[in-house]
């Protein structure tokens, strides 16, 4: 269950509108490393997660995105408010316009249209918190790439704020991943997965 | 010195965070007595901005909507990714 909090969880106010930042922007939310999938990804994890803290973690982190999400999405769509005409024509920004008009839809910067496939949920949880670990410093990268070539400072607060989450949920799976490693045989980690085989489970 | 909204939006949110980055934290360091504390200031903090804010202006969680009242005001508010006082 979930309950709505009409605030942003970082302000997200843009006096500029430019479409050409919304096209890269928006592969935050619909790209292969974007909030969407973050949040599916956690959120599809933590069923089959033996471990209740690990689950919990997952949940936490995971809800924290669908707030990421929202921020991306308000950005994209402050960056495409009142539009004029000789904007809407932009490069690159023309081809979505045809699509969606200036609706948020989930999208990599490329065009590709998001899918499940940018995520796994592979019910092993080394597998899956490896994963998560890799995820987060993806979305680190993206980040550090947009910072690299977008100049408004309206737009580069709350990317900021956005690439410095990422670099604390990288840490916080990294100690999920010890501490599920804990529980494990430390001469092999590999020897069952606790995920289903649970006569082997203490 | 009466708080403007732009102010305790912006409580709400430093609170909000610090209750949300301690909570992560808190999930993979469960005895850290330190946190655990810090976390029950955070969390009343927070408490306390809401019902401030909730009582001169307008609800932003459905358990704040205030009972008794004469119309539905959840969607008072302005919606957050607009920008404004958010």
């Amino acid at each position: 269950m979930w309950n709505y909090e009409k605030r942003l969880q970082f302000p997200v106010n843009i006096k500029t509108p430019c479409p050409k930042t919304a096209t890269l922007i928006i592969t935050q939310f619909g790209g292969p490393d974007g909030e969407l999938a973050a949040s599916m990804r956690y959120l599809s994890q933590r069923y089959s997660m033996p471990y209740k803290e690990v689950g919990g973690l997952l949940t936490d982190i995971g809800t924290e995105e669908l707030a990421h999400m929202e921020m991306i999405c308000a950005i994209v769509h402050q960056l495409t408010r009142n539009l004029t005409e000789e904007q809407l024509k932009t490069d690159g920004f023309d081809t979505y316009y045809v699509d969606h008009t200036t609706a948020c839809w989930p999208t990599a910067a490329a065009g590709i249209p998001f899918n499940a496939c940018e995520f796994q949920s592979k019910g092993d949880c080394i597998t899956d918190l490896t994963e998560d670990l890799a995820a987060e410093q993806k979305a680190r990268t993206t980040y550090d790439n947009i910072l690299r070539v977008v100049k408004d400072p309206d737009v580069l607060a709350p990317i900021r704020f956005l690439r410095a989450r990422e670099v604390v949920h990288f840490q916080r799976f990294g100690e999920a991943l010890r501490s599920v490693q804990e529980k494990l045989d430390f001469k092999n980690f590999y020897a069952f997965n606790p995920e289903i085989d649970k006569k082997f489970m203490a | 010195m009466d708080k403007s909204k732009e102010e305790l939006l912006k409580e709400i949110t430093q609170a909000s965070f610090a209750v949300n980055d301690l909570t992560l934290y808190l999930d993979t360091h469960p005895n850290d007595m330190e946190a655990l504390k810090m976390f029950d200031q955070c969390k009343q903090q927070r408490k306390d901005a809401m019902k401030q804010f909730t009582e001169k202006y307008e609800p932003l969680c459905i358990d704040d909507v205030e009972a008794g009242a004469s119309s539905w005001a959840w969607n008072n508010a302005p919606v957050p990714w607009e920008g404004g006082v958010c």
